[in-house]
């Protein structure tokens, strides 16, 4: 099977553009060619840190013109992200991100004092990115939901406490954001409720089942259990797998959909390179 | 459905969507990969904290 470039998203529009050369990236370690890099007009807003705009698109700046969040998100094993949204799509961001528990500490008119905030929160050294290979190892969230709530509270006090006095009046009332259905739906597959009375008088920690782990899916299939952002937990035969979707972004696919209740709900064959 | 390029898996009013690219007919396709349950945001939550 060939890798093509996928396309873009188009700020404006609000929506997925394919490739017009369809581009032919089998070879390539990219998803998306040089052209349609520069038509997203993001291609130079990558580690933007809002001191310096360095767009020469129109796209880009209309977009960075609108408001935006800065969000504070929670991942398994006491992981915090800082990271920026346009406000019009906050949610799906975080989302997109697979942060399941998250609060949106400041509101700013655009996009270049959010990235400054981010940059100021980063260097008291709240990591802003969270790669797939972490999310991927660490995809059970067992901490229950209060403990993550007054962590997050308290992170989120002391950036107030440290952060430039030129930035407090962005912050707001923390929005605290979970999507507790897809978390229970991980631990309900992936967690096995031993649930036995410990020497101490309390009950033991479920213990977490194995799964594999599929970075870049050759074949796949199963039945689809839940969708942690580009991440998916796949079900097949009492095995589990969480398959990262984004290493198959551009390739030409086979997809087989079958109901449920029916032998491999979903395949997915990306053949032979 | 056939040989299709997967273009990844967008959040769509807060659902996850695989999204396909057919070649033949230009047309983009949806796939709903959420189908056993909704994702319902939990709005009823705010931290109590005043500035």
């Amino acid at each position: 099977m060939e890798k093509h470039c996928k396309g873009y998203y188009d700020l404006i529009k609000k929506e997925m553009v394919p490739c017009k050369s369809f581009t032919n990236l089998t070879e390539s370690g990219y998803s998306q060619c040089k052209e349609c890099q520069e038509k997203s007009g993001f291609d130079l807003c990558l580690g933007c840190n809002g001191s310096t705009c360095q767009t020469n698109s129109n796209k880009a700046r209309i977009f960075c013109h609108e408001g935006h969040h800065v969000y504070l998100a929670y991942f398994a094993n006491d992981k915090l992200k800082v990271g920026t949204a346009a406000s019009y799509r906050k949610y799906e961001r975080i989302l997109e991100q697979g942060a399941l528990y998250s609060i949106f500490l400041a509101q700013t008119p655009n996009g270049r004092i959010a990235r400054q905030i981010e940059s100021q929160i980063s260097k008291l050294g709240i990591t802003s990115r969270v790669n797939s290979s972490y999310k991927m190892n660490n995809f059970i969230i067992d901490r229950e939901q209060e403990e993550i709530d007054r962590m997050l509270m308290q992170e989120y006090e002391s950036i107030l406490r440290n952060i430039d006095e030129r930035f407090k009046k962005y912050f707001i009332k923390p929005e605290y954001n979970n999507f507790i259905n897809i978390s229970d739906k991980v631990r309900q597959n992936l967690l096995e409720e031993s649930r036995q009375l410990n020497l101490f008088g309390g009950m033991d920690d479920p213990t977490h089942k194995e799964y594999e782990k599929i970075s870049k899916p050759e074949y796949i299939s199963g039945e689809i259990q839940t969708t942690v952002g580009s991440l998916i937990l796949l079900k097949n035969e009492n095995k589990y797998s969480v398959v990262n979707m984004k290493s198959l972004e551009g390739w030409m696919v086979d997809f087989k959909k079958r109901e449920i209740g029916e032998k491999n709900n979903e395949v997915f064959d990306r053949g032979e390179r | 459905m056939g040989v299709k390029q997967f273009l990844g898996i967008k959040w769509i009013n807060s659902n996850p969507q695989m999204l396909f690219y057919d070649n033949i007919t230009h047309s983009i396709q949806y796939e709903d990969c959420n189908r056993n349950h909704r994702n319902k945001k939990d709005d009823g939550k705010t931290l109590q904290r005043v500035l």
